[in-house]
């Protein structure tokens, strides 16, 4: 049964989402995309690898568990009692696939035929965890194998080092996958703990866009959603300073030039004020490093850098960083231009022009956004789980004035809490 | 799924496709440019359309015409190498918004040809040459590509096993070509190559949009007639792959943590429908029987999947293990070979094949690139298919069909990337 019923509507483009409120406690939202043949379904919870001290109404005292257990539950989750979960899928020709991030797991379907089929198997399998000792030992070796493979990525590594240099305590600098040792202390009555905490319905979040009807979804969801009691979880996280680890880190691993990441740390924001912290922040970073900027010609004209060269904004719960990242053969000349061009644009102001140029480019790439199936599901979802509303980022950005860039610059792009990692 | 699709001889051996689809809310262009993969060429061919894709005598930095493409609404013009088989595809394409979408109802449209027919026929050039810096960072950016193929390990290992695979046919060529050849390319030779591939190519010019937009195709028409002396070559042939007489075994050592293993097998069976479904039930899908066995039962690695190139009808099986695990995992790899040789599977495994490439082809039309895809494999293979027509094609397939093509598989090549200092 529906609670609530709100439309969505972005003025620009006329797009439409539907959000339900559902009586189980689920949130759902619809985004029905007229011409399209593909259905694309998120399934997610607000629990990924820095929820690792939490506690319900019904605990005592916080439990912290091991580092990966997030990501291990997800891929626990796809054997059920009977069978294989792919196994469903199989029949439907659907492809699914499920992942764990730092503050989120999603498990998801992508089809182009008999959704209504995929959907009752999303549903289904997500809400009966099935685990044994023998199932999870069995795990341990593919995972295992998994945290292998990342031990051999450069990109992996480069950042991570980076986070490590940037926080202390906050487990975002933890693997998303834990490490062999942790993942070694998982068992099974600890991944019921963890998901009879995280995967209550209060706490997830349904998103389906594309070729997908609401009546049909609603009705689906009244027939497989159990209703759930809020359980009042609380997560803490550890005391972060506001000081960085090390300025500096540097590992060796096999690469054809070293690659670096750059990145400032700065402080964290929630809902609302961390959308637009991200955009202004995205905004100020590319006006000072696009590939039009005078940094950017400079760097590639003098053979430090290659068209690896960007800007990423990385912010969640309780952590936000502006990271500038590639690949050269002198990270630390390019960390000193950087560095050069950061001072230049606070004495002198940010170039008012490609600050408008920017603005502009970005406007188009959310337009093109909404062309896609996957990228709508996905924004939704993302959206949802970090406090805001669905198109909300358009709106932000026709907001965002100079003075603001200019302000996020003076106040997030501090020389003092910069890290470079470097991987050569 | 509602859309138009024409296609229209501009001049000899140069083509005008036009997709009209209202969904979308972009569009997009792209000149795609395809020849003989040749040691002698590649190198050349990918330089130049990196460098013509990177500015042009309008606009004669990377800086300034990056600029540009920010002013109208972030559009990209990006230039891209790949292979199919033994043929290069060289690909000029850009992507932008809709005319709806800009701020004052403006035509970006125009903008985006102009910029295109520039790339092409209004390169910056001196004296017989490609302008020396703009030459020189493409020049860099693909050796240090070439260089960074190691910073990937999976990708590595595939590109590695395919110089042996298929040594002494062009498809052993990387799709960029040589480092040796690039390593002495001039900017000089690069535009007379450019000049060359030209006059000798052939041409698909794709348009895919919200509406007709007729004055395209004829812009295209008039700046290609420039071109004096055009021969196109006849259209690159592609061979199936030689089996070879022996299985090849070799490894490369790295300093890696997990060893890649890549089996690669031939068949001469002719019909690419049995194929295909043989491979999915194999180990393109996550229900196939190297993911139920390989990893799911042994938990011997995180990934073990198949791929199969139609055009050079080989099967890449690639895998991500440990070393002292590499022939524990070979032997069950080859024994997943021998029970669908054996028909060791189920109609029902048959039916969610279909299931799964049904899925795959039921989504084409849902992005711009995908029309493209389809379109152009289609006049690659010289086969004017539907998607309705190839729906039927596979659903005709039987257990039998699948046993027939599984017992023409001969193992051809096992390739490994073995961890230094590691022996087993």
């Amino acid at each position: 049964m529906i609670n609530n019923r709100t439309i969505i509507e972005s003025n620009i483009t006329g797009d439409r989402i539907v959000k339900l409120e559902h009586s189980s406690g689920l949130d759902i939202y619809v985004c029905e995309m007229q011409g399209f043949s593909t259905t694309e379904a998120l399934f997610g919870t607000k629990y990924g690898s820095i929820d690792t001290i939490f506690k319900t109404k019904f605990d005592k005292d916080f439990i912290t568990v091991p580092e990966g257990i997030a990501h291990f539950l997800e891929h626990k989750l796809f054997e059920n009692q009977d069978s294989n979960v792919f196994e469903l899928y199989a029949k439907t020709g659907a492809t699914a696939n499920a992942f764990t991030s730092f503050d989120k797991t999603c498990y998801l379907f992508s089809c182009s035929q008999n959704y209504e089929q995929s959907l009752r198997i999303l549903l289904s399998f997500v809400q009966e965890p099935y685990f044994t000792q023998q199932s999870v030992d069995k795990e341990q070796g593919i995972i295992g194998q998994e945290i292998q493979m990342y031990k051999d990525n450069p990109s992996w590594k480069v950042f991570f080092n980076m986070l490590r240099g940037m926080y202390h305590n906050h487990p975002v600098k933890i693997d998303i996958a834990g490490t062999i040792e942790s993942i070694a202390q998982i068992d099974a009555k600890l991944l019921y703990r963890c998901y009879n905490t995280f995967y209550n319905l209060h706490n997830m979040v349904l998103s389906i866009a594309g070729n997908v009807k609401e009546q049909e979804v609603i009705k689906i969801a009244d027939e497989l959603l159990k209703p759930c009691e809020s359980i009042e979880l609380q997560t803490i996280r550890p005391n972060e300073p506001d000081t960085i680890v090390k300025s500096e880190i540097v590992e060796h691993l096999p690469v054809g030039l070293p690659i670096f990441n750059l990145g400032f740390k700065s402080k964290p924001e929630q809902g609302y004020e961390n959308l637009k912290a991200e955009i202004e922040s995205y905004l100020m970073a590319n006006t000072i490093a696009d590939v039009s900027s005078p940094l950017y010609e400079g760097l590639l004209n003098d053979g430090l850098i290659n068209s690896e060269f960007g800007v990423e904004i990385f912010n969640g719960d309780g952590f936000f960083s502006i990271i500038f990242g590639g690949e050269s053969s002198n990270p630390k000349e390019v960390q000193r231009r950087i560095f050069e061009a950061i001072h230049d644009a606070k004495v002198n102001g940010l170039d008012k022009n490609l600050f408008d140029m920017i603005k502009k480019s970005t406007y188009g790439s959310f337009i093109r956004e909404l062309n896609d199936v996957s990228a709508m599901a996905n924004g939704v979802i993302n959206a949802h789980l970090s406090g805001v509303k669905p198109f909300e980022s358009i709106d932000i950005l026709s907001k965002i004035s100079y003075e603001d860039a200019m302000n996020c610059l003076l106040t997030r792009l501090d020389l003092d809490k910069a890290v470079l990692s470097i991987i050569e | 799924m509602s859309f138009t699709h024409t296609r229209q001889e501009l001049l000899k051996g140069i083509y005008f496709n036009t997709i009209v689809d209202t969904k979308f809310k972009s569009n997009e262009i792209a000149i795609k440019m395809f020849t003989k993969l040749d040691v002698n060429t590649a190198s050349l061919n990918s330089l130049a359309i990196s460098t013509i894709g990177s500015a042009n005598n309008t606009y004669r930095t990377i800086a300034t015409f990056n600029k540009r493409l920010g002013e109208l609404y972030g559009s990209s013009i990006v230039s891209d190498v790949s292979k199919m088989g033994d043929t290069q595809i060289l690909t000029l394409a850009s992507r932008f918004i809709d005319d709806r979408f800009t701020f004052n109802g403006e035509s970006i449209t125009d903008s985006i040809v102009d910029m295109l027919i520039d790339c092409i026929f209004n390169p910056y050039v001196k004296d017989g040459a490609f302008n020396e810096e703009l030459f020189n960072i493409s020049k860099k950016e693909l050796l240090d590509a070439i260089e960074g193929e190691i910073n990937n390990k999976r990708a590595y290992a595939i590109i590695q096993s395919k110089k042996a695979i298929y040594r002494g046919e062009p498809a052993c060529i990387p799709s960029y070509g040589d480092k040796e050849h690039a390593i002495k390319s001039t900017a000089k030779e690069c535009y007379q190559a450019f000049i060359k591939l030209l006059a000798s190519c052939n041409i698909e010019i794709f348009y895919v949009g919200c509406e007709e937009k007729s004055n395209i195709g004829e812009r295209f028409k008039t700046s290609f007639a420039s071109l004096k002396e055009r021969n196109p070559e006849e259209f690159p042939i592609t061979q199936a792959s030689v089996i070879k007489s022996s299985v090849e075994e070799l490894s490369e050592c790295v300093e890696v943590n997990q060893a890649k293993m890549v089996l690669a097998l031939k068949t001469t069976h002719d019909n690419k429908y049995n194929n295909a479904i043989m491979n999915t039930i194999l180990g393109l899908s996550p229900f196939s029987k190297l993911f139920s066995n390989v990893r799911e039962k042994l938990s011997l690695c995180y990934y073990c999947q198949s791929s199969y190139d139609s055009l050079k009808k080989t099967i890449f099986i690639d895998s991500g293990v440990e070393l002292e695990n590499i022939e524990k995992a070979k032997e069950s790899i080859l024994q997943q070979v021998t029970d669908i040789q054996n028909g060791n599977f189920s109609n029902e495994d048959v039916q969610n094949a279909i299931a799964y490439l049904t899925n795959a082809l039921k989504s084409i039309g849902d992005t711009q690139s995908s029309y493209i895809s389809w379109y152009f494999n289609n006049i690659l293979i010289g086969e004017d298919r539907s998607i309705d027509g190839e729906y039927e094609k596979y659903r005709l397939v039987t257990k039998d069909d699948v046993i027939l093509s599984a017992k023409t598989l001969t193992l051809d090549t096992i390739f490994v990337l073995k961890p230094i200092g590691k022996e087993v």
